[in-house]
């Protein structure tokens, strides 16, 4: 019993790695921006297919794939602030409302998601492991590429909340999400701390989804049914609060790792979806709130 | 140094300021009052760009500054202070001052917040306290400080002895008034009747969105209508905090 | 307005009677579609746009009601017109409790919860095999026209338009305050938008199901809620029969354009709700008409 306890509970925390990368981008632009991307799933999917595009057609080595991940979905997050978002709050005029935003970024997951099936067609593409090989820790078995997911989440994971602790743009970030008037009055030139952020969190998304790749094979809508989790996960966290999001995500991998122990594995995800019910019932705010209500 | 010509502004489609102008010069001190719902902050607000003006012209140094972005007309040389919830509550002290410095080089920064520091040793020592656990003064203080960490040429002050007591709006102006003997000019909406007309050089009366007097303290006190109207019947008697 | 009211009542009329004049069975298609579609848009016009409770669940109302209608007919043999009624009241009931929690919700907050009922919905479609046939879905259960879904619209439009229910939805949608303090009870509409609307997708479910013959997970997913939220953004918000129109339209569209490629139809759908969110608030519905 304590070992198949002790199985799924690593099973868990690796799953939790991945949860906690596309998560925390997410969280991260909801604080900063207001905005919840819809389309987040959509980039983890173009990560997908940039780090095919990189090692089977391209025939680099994994390790570049990723790294193309990582820059295309940045360079294609970029542009989502200034050609979307930017003129949608032009016309609205600072007047909160936010499911605009959400049928907006709906729009936009919609258009991305059939654009890919169009450039890319709809068959499930390969993508060969950056790591091959298994752990074996006796009580249970990792694969290395999922280890290897696990551990680069944890080192950007780590940059990413050293850069908002220390470096001054990562404080203006900060800044921008908890008062954005104040902000400006620093000199902190919002539309760009928007692109940048936004850029940021969807570029987490995309190097997850050229590590997962050769797990959940390259489609159009990989990414989707993690992106509506992943709203589970942020409003259990607190939406708006980036270390919420990484603790939830792990709260809800190792809860649906365990639960396989009761229950059949394709209900798995209700449990993410029963949360977030619940947490929006009861306590909106999630765990660990948002750190200012605006 | 800073003009506004016939500046019409408001929130969305509401216009609030109909009709509003003022100059700042050089070095001055210049105050705005007048009734709640007047206009002031709203004015204020434009200036610094939080709010497009629909019409009229604002200019920093003779350069029109009108539609651009606060944080443009702050590297012009500009500080805001807002009425309340300028600092960044739930941030330290320290990082607080730091994003002060957001536009200055790291060795500007490091000598400018030591230098606020030895000015004002109990800043050092809650360095590392939220800035909201401090108190409502400490808090005004704190803003002031920041703001003058980049040595801004002109400050907007948006009701600078709001809910603070008496003790701490008289340090408050009494910091104001070496600021400005040091060279720094000011526009300082007030509610505080008394507190500015003590200060200003100049001072400027909204009333409904439009320009009802200026002239200096001593031009207003002597004009009965002013006096009745917007410093309180009985000038003498009225306190602080008006 | 009461000319493209009217304009747009005759534009469903004429779909209804296109399969008559041109009775060639690809027209018809599109024609009963396109009006099922409409149903289904005008419901959640009623909901998101006249009360302004924005819901991205809808998805999960129209499954329930096509699920409902298919199970009713193939596992109890009900008749098709009973299989309906059951259909929506299942989809009514849910739309009712949903709406119980939703009062306290505002905003993005009540779309999450709405797109998480509807994904709920869309898992046990999936996996709750004995009932719902897991993701092939049900099959081979008696059918039905149609085109009851233009008369349904015409139904609704009168509810919203003429009744003092539609105007307490539309008090609401502008200033909830303001409409309790004119003695308006907010909840009492609100929660009855809620039934109303999840009742008419419902049916729209299963009319559906009865056209098409084939109920499965997918129409519970993303697919179903984008197209149904680009028809209204497209058509416009809180008209009723701007969104019809958009329906109509983009279902026509969506379908021509498969004679182009399958493949290019949503990203027409995605590309015309971000263009129309952005930049023609109003839909359709707003154009000619002074801001």
């Amino acid at each position: 019993m304590l070992e198949s306890l002790l199985e799924f509970l690593i099973q868990g925390v690796v799953l939790g790695g991945l949860y906690a990368l596309f998560a925390v981008g997410l969280s991260l632009i909801f604080g900063v921006l207001d905005v919840i991307n819809v389309a987040h799933g959509e980039f983890f999917a173009v990560g997908g297919y940039l780090a095919f595009a990189a090692v089977v057609l391209l025939h680099l080595p994994g390790a570049a794939g990723v790294l193309g991940a990582a820059v295309g979905t940045f360079l294609l997050g970029l542009c989502v602030y200034p050609l979307l978002i930017a003129p949608l709050k032009r016309r609205l005029g600072g007047r909160p409302q936010g499911p605009l935003y959400l049928v907006l970024t709906l729009g936009l997951s919609t258009f991305l998601q059939s654009s890919l099936l169009a450039l890319a067609g709809g068959d499930y593409l390969r993508v060969p492991p950056q790591v091959s090989g298994i752990l074996d820790l006796g009580v249970t078995a990792v694969s290395h590429q999922r280890l290897l997911v696990l551990a680069v989440a944890a080192a950007l994971l780590t940059a990413l909340f050293a850069f908002l602790r220390f470096h001054p743009e990562g404080l203006a970030v900060r800044a921008v999400a908890l008062n954005p008037d104040a902000a400006q009055a620093m000199g902190i030139n919002l539309p760009r701390i928007f692109s940048l952020t936004l850029a940021l969190g969807v570029a987490l998304a995309g190097v997850g989804g050229a590590l997962m790749a050769p797990l959940f094979n390259v489609y159009p809508a990989v990414g989707f049914p993690l992106t509506i989790k992943a709203f589970a996960i942020t409003i259990l966290g607190g939406m708006g609060n980036p270390v919420g999001a990484l603790v939830a995500s792990f709260l809800i991998s190792i809860a649906e790792s365990l639960s396989v122990m009761v229950i059949p594995s394709q209900w798995q995800s209700l449990i993410a979806f029963a949360v977030m019910i619940v947490m929006l019932l009861v306590r909106p705010r999630g765990l660990l709130g948002r750190a200012v209500s605006r | 140094m800073l003009e506004l010509e016939g500046v019409r502004s408001g929130y969305g489609k509401l216009e609030i300021v109909q009709a509003a102008s003022l100059q700042v010069g050089d070095g001055a001190i210049v105050g705005i009052i007048g009734p709640n719902g007047a206009g002031k902050s709203t004015l204020l607000k434009t200036a610094f760009g939080y709010l497009p003006p629909f019409a009229g012209r604002i200019a920093l140094d003779g350069r029109e500054i009108a539609g651009r972005r606060p944080d443009e007309i702050m590297r012009l040389g500009v500080g805001y202070l807002a009425q309340a919830g300028g600092l960044f509550a739930e941030m330290t002290v320290h990082d607080n001052l730091v994003l002060g410095g957001y536009t200055v080089s790291r060795a500007d920064k490091r000598r400018a917040i030591e230098a606020v520091y030895t000015r004002f040793p109990l800043f050092r020592d809650r360095g590392g306290q939220l800035a909201g656990a401090l108190s409502g003064g400490e808090q005004r203080l704190l803003a002031i400080a920041r703001a003058l960490i980049v040595r801004p040429r002109l400050l907007l002050l948006d009701e600078p002895s709001a809910a603070l007591a008496p003790r701490f709006i008289d340090l408050i102006y009494a910091s104001l008034v070496a600021l400005n003997r040091d060279g720094l000019a000011m526009l300082i909406v007030e509610q505080n009747v008394e507190a500015i007309l003590a200060v200003a050089h100049r001072v400027f009366v909204l009333d409904l969105g439009r320009n009802a007097f200026d002239g200096t303290p001593a031009e207003l006190r002597a004009s009965d209508r002013i006096r009745r109207l917007y410093l309180g019947e009985d000038e003498a008697a009225a306190g602080p905090g008006l | 307005m009461k000319t493209r009211a009217r304009l747009t009542l005759a534009a469903v009329g004429v779909a209804a009677l296109l399969p008559v004049l041109l009775p060639h069975p690809f027209v018809l298609t599109i024609a009963t579609q396109a009006a099922i579609w409409a149903l289904l848009a005008a419901s959640w016009d009623l909901l998101s746009g006249y009360t302004g409770q924005i819901s991205f669940g809808h998805a999960g109302f129209f499954a329930l009601g096509a699920y409902g209608a298919a199970v009713a007919t193939k596992h109890a043999d009900l008749s098709p017109w009973l299989g309906l009624l059951v259909g929506a009241g299942v989809a009514a009931a849910v739309g009712l409790l949903t709406g119980f929690p939703a009062l306290r919700l505002r905003g993005h907050y009540l779309a999450l919860v709405t797109l998480g009922l509807a994904e709920i919905i869309r898992l046990v479609a999936q996996n709750w095999l004995e009932v719902t046939g897991g993701p092939f879905g049900i099959h081979d259960f008696r059918s039905l026209p149609g085109l009851p879904a233009g008369a349904l619209v015409a139904a609704m439009y009168q509810v919203c338009e003429r009744t003092s229910a539609g105007q307490a939805f539309r008090a609401i949608r502008e200033d909830e305050v303001l409409a309790q303090t004119l003695g308006i009870d907010t909840t009492r509409y609100k929660l009855l938008a809620f039934t109303l609307s999840s009742a008419f997708a419902g049916l729209a479910g299963g009319l559906y199901a009865y056209y098409v013959q084939l109920v499965n997970p997918v129409i519970a997913g993303a697919a179903t809620t984008s197209l149904v939220i680009g028809m209204v953004v497209f058509g416009g918000l809180g008209t009723l029969w701007g969104p019809v129109l958009g329906a109509l339209l983009l279902y026509g569209l969506y379908e021509g354009l498969r004679f182009v490629g399958v493949v290019y139809n949503l990203v027409a759908v995605g590309f015309v709700i971000m263009v129309f969110v952005i930049f023609f608030p109003r839909g359709l519905a707003g154009l000619g008409r002074s801001a």
